[in-house]
C-alpha cells in the first residue's frame, strides 16, 4: 500500500533582500510504501534537508504535493499542522533534541503529553517501546547524564511512542560513534521488520546500506534510486558507494 | 593593533549588544543623577538660609552614602548580567586569535565610553533636576521661591570621583574574570546544563519557620522604637525565610506538582513546571531579590505618601499652645519648689516682650515630672530594665505634677489629701484603687477629664502606654524625684517647669523667634538650667525640614529600589529567553504550535512574576502594625492615614510592576519565537 506520495515537488527560496532566487528542489517525485525503509543520499547543499522539511510539514514546497496516506500535508491549515505532525510522524534528530528540562522518559512522553493523553496510557505505552531498544534502566536519568547512543535510542522513543504512519530521521547517526551508530542501525532494522515505515536522510554508506531503497538527490533532483533486494548489507555498501562515485565525479551512471 | 581600532570595536559591540547594554546605561545615567542630586542638595547655600535647612542638610549627606552604596551593589550586579551574556562573544574572539589583551583593551573602551556618556547625560539631567528639588523643597519648606541656576562644582566632583571608581572596579572584576577563564569555557559559559535541583525538606521548613517567626515579632512588638532590635530582627528573619522559601520551599511545592502525575502531565503544566524546576536554583535567588526589593519599594513608597500627606497639613502639626515654649530644670535641692523660679521666669519674659516690643497675653507655668516605669500588679515599678531595649515588657510612661501646678495650669480647682493622688491613662484608665511607686502609697482617684499637660503628648502616648497623675505638693514631686535617682542613677529624670508664653496676636514669624531667642539669653545670664527655649515657629519649621529631608531621600531611596527591580526583571527574562529559545525550537518541531507555544510562556511568566508579588503582599501585611507604630514618629496624630499610604504605593508599584511585565513578556517571546 503506497503510504507517501511525493508529487513534483519543487522549492524556490528568495533570499532575503529579494533578487537571488535559489533553487533547492526541483522536480521530485516518488513514493513510499507502507513498511518501506528508505534512505535519501546526497551531497550537502543537494536539497537533502529542504526535502526532509517538506515531508515534515515544516516548510512548505513551492509547488507539487506530499500526500501522507492520500492526504495533501500541503494544504493542512497551519493551525492544524502541529497536531498532525505529532499524530502522524515521528523525528530522530542528528543532534536528538532531547529537553534537558525533562527526565527521559518525560521526553518520550512529550508527544503524548501535547495530545492529550491520559498518564496511564503512557505507561502502557512506554513499556514495550523501551524494552525494545534496551532503555529501561535510564528512564529516570536525565539526557546530560546518559551517553550519545542511549540519547539516540531515547529519540527514538519518543519518534516511535505515538505510533505514527512515518519515522523522519535526520542523519541519526550523524552525531555518534560507530558503535552506537551500529547498534542503532541495529534497531531502526528491527522496528522496520516489525512494519514501521521509515525514512531517513544521511550521509553515511553504512547508514544507508541498511535500507530497503535508496534515492540519490543531487542538484535538486532525484539523481538516481538504488533495491536492496536480496543483497547483503556489504553488498549494498559496496554499490552505494560505487554511486556514490560517479555521482561524484559528475556522469550519468547506471549501475 | 592600532588605537582607533578598539575604538570602532567597542563602539560596535556596545551596538550590537544594545538590548543589554540600554538597561546597563539607564542603570548608570540614574544612578549618577540621584547621586549628584542629593550631594548638590546638600551642599546648597541656599538651603542653610531656611528654618531648617541644616537639619535638611545633615539628613541629606547621611542618605547621601546610603546612596553610594545602594549604586555600588547595583551597578555590580547588572554588570554581571551582562557580562554573563557576552563571554561567548569573548571565547570567539579569542578563538579567533585576539589576544586576551586585546580583549581586555576592548572592554576598557567599552567601559569608558559607557563611564562618559553615562557621567555627561547623568550630570546635565541631574543639574536640571537639581534645581526642580530645590524649589520642591523650598515650597514644601514654605520659603520663598527663587529662580536661578543651581550648578554645584564641588557636587560634581564629588559625584565623578565616585563613580570614575566605581567603573574602575567594574572594570577590574571583568578583567579578572576574563583573564582566569579559558576560550572553551568562554564558548560554554551561559549552556552549562543544570541538574534538577533536589528537595530539601528540612531547609524550607526551616524558610517558614524562619517567616513565620519574623511575623510573629512584627505582629507582637508593642514598642518599635525601644524594641528596635527587636524590629531589625524580624526584618532580619523575614528576608532570611524569603530566600529559603523561594529557593528550596518553591522546589519543595514544584516537586509535589510533578509528582502528582495526574496535574503534571498535561499539556498546560508539563512544560512550564519542568522549565521552572529546571532552572529553580538560578531563579529562586532572583525571586528573592525581587521580593525583598518590592517590599523596600512599597515600604519606602508608603513613607514618602505619608511624609507628603502630612506636610500639606501644617496646622495639625502645633503641639505648643503657646508662642514660645521654655523648659528649666529644677536645682538638685530637694528642698527647691521652684516658686523663685517661676517669679524670676515671670521677670525675664516681660523684660524680653519690652525690649522687643511683644506684649505677652498668657504665661502658664508647670512643674512636671516624666517617669519610665514598668507596670507592675499593685501600681509602676521604676527599675533601669524600663530603658533596657531588649526589655520584654514595653514600658509606661508617667507624667506627675503637683496640684497647685495643674490648677494653675487648668484654672481647675482639685485638692487632695495627703496620699492621695488623681491618675489618668491616655490609652486605659488605671483601674486599681491602689498605686505603689517605690517606697510610696497612693489612694488612687481616677480622673478621665484630666487635661493632658505634657507637650509631646501626642507622640508618646502613641509609642507607650502613658499615665498623667497629679500628686498633693511639689515636695511629694520631689521626693519621688530623689527617689528614682538612687534606683536609676544615670537615667534619672528630674523635674522641669514647662512655661508656654502666649504672644498677643499678630506677632510674626521673626517676632516670634526675636522673642524666643532674646528669653534664651537672658535665661542664660541668670544660670538657669535651661532645656529648652522653643518658638512654634522654629519647632515647626525644624520638624517641616525633617520630613521634607526624609521625604527627599526616602523618595529617591524608593526610585532607586523600584530602578533595580525593574532591571532585574528586565535582565532576568532576557537572559532567561535566550536559554529557552532552543527549547522551544525543540517542542516546535516534535509538534508543539504557537499558540500551545505562547500559553506555555505566558503561565511560566505569569509564576515568575506574580509569585514575587504575592509574597510582598503577605509580607507587607504582616509587618503592617510594626511600621504603622513606626510612622507615629513622622506622622504623629495623623498615623490613621498610613493604610491609605500603603496602599496608594501598592497601587503605584502594582501600575510599574504590571507595565513591565507586559514589556518583558514581549521581549521574552520575541527572542524565543
Amino acid at each position: 500500500m503506497t503510504l507517501l506520495q511525493v508529487q513534483h515537488v519543487m522549492k524556490v527560496y528568495t533570499t532575503r533582500f529579494g533578487g537571488n532566487q535559489v533553487e533547492a528542489l526541483s522536480d521530485v517525485s516518488f513514493s513510499v510504501d507502507s513498511g518501506d525503509y528508505i534512505a535519501i543520499m546526497g551531497e550537502s547543499g543537494s536539497g537533502k534537508t529542504t526535502l526532509l522539511n517538506i515531508l515534515a510539514a515544516l516548510d512548505k514546497p513551492t509547488r507539487g504535493s506530499v500526500l501522507l496516506n492520500r492526504k495533501n500535508i500541503v494544504q493542512i491549515p497551519e493551525k492544524e499542522i502541529s497536531a498532525f505532525r505529532r499524530n502522524n510522524l515521528g523525528f530522530v534528530f542528528q543532534d536528538f533534541n532531547l529537553l534537558d528540562t525533562f527526565s527521559i522518559q518525560d521526553n518520550i512522553f512529550v508527544p503524548l503529553v501535547l495530545s492529550g493523553k491520559k498518564h496511564k496510557e503512557m505507561e502502557q505505552k512506554l513499556k514495550p517501546i523501551a524494552e525494545k531498544l534496551g532503555i529501561e534502566h535510564i528512564l529516570t536519568k536525565f539526557p546530560y547524564e546518559i551517553s550519545g547512543g542511549q540519547k539516540q535510542r531515547a529519540a527514538v522513543a519518543r519518534a516511535l511512542i505515538a505510533d505514527p504512519e512515518l519515522v523522519l530521521a535526520d542523519e541519526p547517526t550523524g552525531a555518534l560513534d560507530s558503535k552506537s551508530s551500529d547498534d542503532l542501525l541495529q534497531h531502526f532494522d528491527y522496528i522496520n521488520a516489525e512494519g514501521q515505515t521509515i525514512l531517513m536522510v544521511t550521509h553515511s554508506i553504512k547508514a544507508a546500506s541498511h535500507a530497503k531503497r535508496v534515492l540519490f538527490i543531487k542538484d535538486g533532483n532525484i539523481f538516481h534510486e538504488l533495491y536492496k533486494g536480496e543483497m547483503s548489507n556489504e553488498e549494498m555498501f559496496q554499490k552505494i558507494s560505487n554511486t556514490l562515485a560517479i555521482l561524484a565525479a559528475g556522469e550519468d551512471g547506471n549501475a | 593593533m592600532r588605537n582607533s581600532f578598539y575604538w570602532k570595536m567597542a563602539a560596535d559591540s556596545i551596538r550590537k549588544n544594545w538590548k543589554m547594554y540600554f538597561p546597563f546605561i539607564i542603570s548608570c545615567i540614574s544612578t549618577i543623577m540621584m547621586t549628584y542630586i542629593i550631594q548638590a542638595l546638600s551642599t546648597n547655600p541656599g538651603l542653610s538660609e531656611i528654618p531648617g535647612g541644616e537639619n535638611l542638610k545633615t539628613i541629606l549627606s547621611m542618605g547621601y552614602f546610603v546612596l553610594i552604596l545602594f549604586s555600588t551593589i547595583f551597578l555590580f550586579y547588572m554588570n554581571s548580567f551582562l557580562m554573563k551574556n557576552r563571554k561567548r562573544e569573548f571565547g570567539v574572539y579569542n578563538i579567533l586569535g585576539m589576544d586576551k589583551k586585546h580583549i581586555m583593551k576592548m572592554l576598557a573602551f567599552e567601559t569608558f565610553y559607557i563611564a562618559v556618556c553615562s557621567m555627561i547625560i547623568g550630570l546635565i539631567a541631574g543639574t536640571i533636576l537639581n534645581k526642580v528639588c530645590v524649589l520642591l523643597i523650598r515650597q514644601m519648606m514654605g520659603a520663598d521661591v527663587a529662580l536661578g541656576f543651581e550648578f554645584s562644582s564641588e557636587a560634581v566632583v564629588w559625584t565623578l570621583s565616585f563613580f570614575i571608581i566605581i567603573f574602575l572596579l567594574i572594570l577590574l572584576g571583568n578583567i579578572s574574570q576574563i583573564r582566569l577563564a579559558n576560550p572553551i569555557d568562554l564558548l560554554k559559559s551561559g549552556n552549562v546544563g543544570e541538574q534538577e535541583p533536589k528537595t530539601k525538606w528540612v531547609l524550607s521548613i526551616v524558610g517558614v519557620l524562619l517567616t513565620g517567626w519574623g511575623y510573629y515579632i512584627a505582629l507582637t512588638l508593642q514598642s518599635p522604637i525601644s524594641g528596635m532590635p527587636y524590629a531589625f530582627l524580624s526584618a532580619v528573619l523575614i528576608i532570611a525565610g524569603t530566600y529559603l522559601l523561594f529557593t528550596t520551599g518553591s522546589i519543595a511545592v514544584l516537586k509535589i506538582l510533578k509528582n502528582n502525575k495526574k496535574y503534571y502531565y498535561q499539556t498546560s503544566h508539563f512544560i512550564p513546571v519542568s522549565g521552572m524546576l529546571y532552572r529553580m536554583k538560578k531563579n529562586a535567588v532572583g525571586l528573592g531579590n525581587i521580593t525583598v526589593l518590592s517590599v523596600g519599594v512599597i515600604l519606602l513608597l508608603s513613607i514618602a505618601v505619608s511624609l507628603y500627606i502630612v506636610s500639606g497639613n501644617k496646622e495639625a502639626d502645633s503641639q505648643y499652645a503657646g508662642n514660645v515654649i521654655s523648659e528649666v530644670r529644677l536645682p538638685e535641692d530637694a528642698d527647691e519648689t521652684g516658686e523663685e523660679i517661676k517669679a524670676k521666669l515671670r521677670e525675664l519674659i516681660d523684660q524680653t516682650a519690652s525690649e522687643t516690643n511683644n506684649t505677652v497675653t498668657d504665661v502658664s507655668s508647670y512643674t512636671y515630672l516624666n517617669l519610665v516605669t514598668l507596670a507592675a500588679d499593685d501600681g509602676f515599678e521604676v527599675t533601669k530594665d524600663a530603658y533596657s531595649m531588649l526589655a520584654k515588657q514595653s514600658p509606661a510612661s508617667l507624667y506627675l505634677t503637683d496640684q497647685e501646678s495643674y490648677n494653675q495650669l487648668t484654672s481647675d480647682n482639685v485638692s487632695l489629701d495627703e496620699n492621695e493622688v488623681y491618675v489618668h491613662g491616655t490609652d486605659d484608665e488605671y483601674t486599681k484603687d491602689t498605686l505603689s511607686l517605690m517606697d510610696f502609697q497612693f489612694s488612687v482617684n481616677v480622673m478621665e477629664d484630666m487635661e493632658e499637660f505634657s507637650l509631646d503628648n501626642e507622640t508618646t502616648s502613641l509609642i507607650s502606654d502613658t499615665y498623667y497623675i497629679i500628686v498633693e505638693d511639689i515636695e511629694t514631686l520631689r521626693q519621688i524625684e530623689q527617689q528614682q535617682k538612687e534606683i536609676v542613677e544615670d537615667y534619672a529624670a528630674s523635674t522641669n517647669v514647662s512655661t508656654q508664653i502666649s504672644l498677643e496676636q499678630g506677632a510674626d514669624e521673626q517676632q516670634e523667634i526675636e522673642f524666643g531667642e532674646q528669653l534664651r539669653s537672658h535665661m542664660e545670664q541668670e544660670g538657669m538650667e535651661i532645656v529648652v527655649v522653643d518658638s512654634r515657629t522654629e519647632a515647626a519649621s525644624d520638624l517641616q525640614a525633617l520630613r521634607s529631608g526624609v521625604l527627599f531621600i526616602v523618595l529617591n531611596l524608593a526610585v532607586l529600589l523600584l530602578l533595580m527591580t525593574v532591571l532585574i526583571i528586565y535582565y532576568k527574562q532576557t537572559s532567561e529567553a535566550y536559554d529557552d529559545k532552543e527549547r522551544f525550537s525543540i517542542l516546535q518541531k516534535i509538534g508543539l504550535n504557537q499558540s500551545e507555544i505562547k500559553k506555555a510562556i505566558k503561565s511560566q511568566i505569569l509564576t515568575v512574576f506574580f509569585l514575587p508579588v504575592i509574597v510582598t503582599g503577605i509580607h507587607i501585611l504582616a509587618i503592617f502594625l510594626l511600621m504603622r507604630k513606626l510612622m507615629i514618629l513622622v506622622m504623629i496624630n495623623q498615623v490613621n492615614l498610613f493604610p491609605i499610604s500603603v496602599l496608594i504605593a501598592f497601587l503605584v508599584f502594582l501600575i510599574v510592576y504590571v507595565i513591565i511585565y507586559r514589556i518583558t513578556a514581549r521581549v521574552y517571546y520575541k527572542i524565543v519565537h
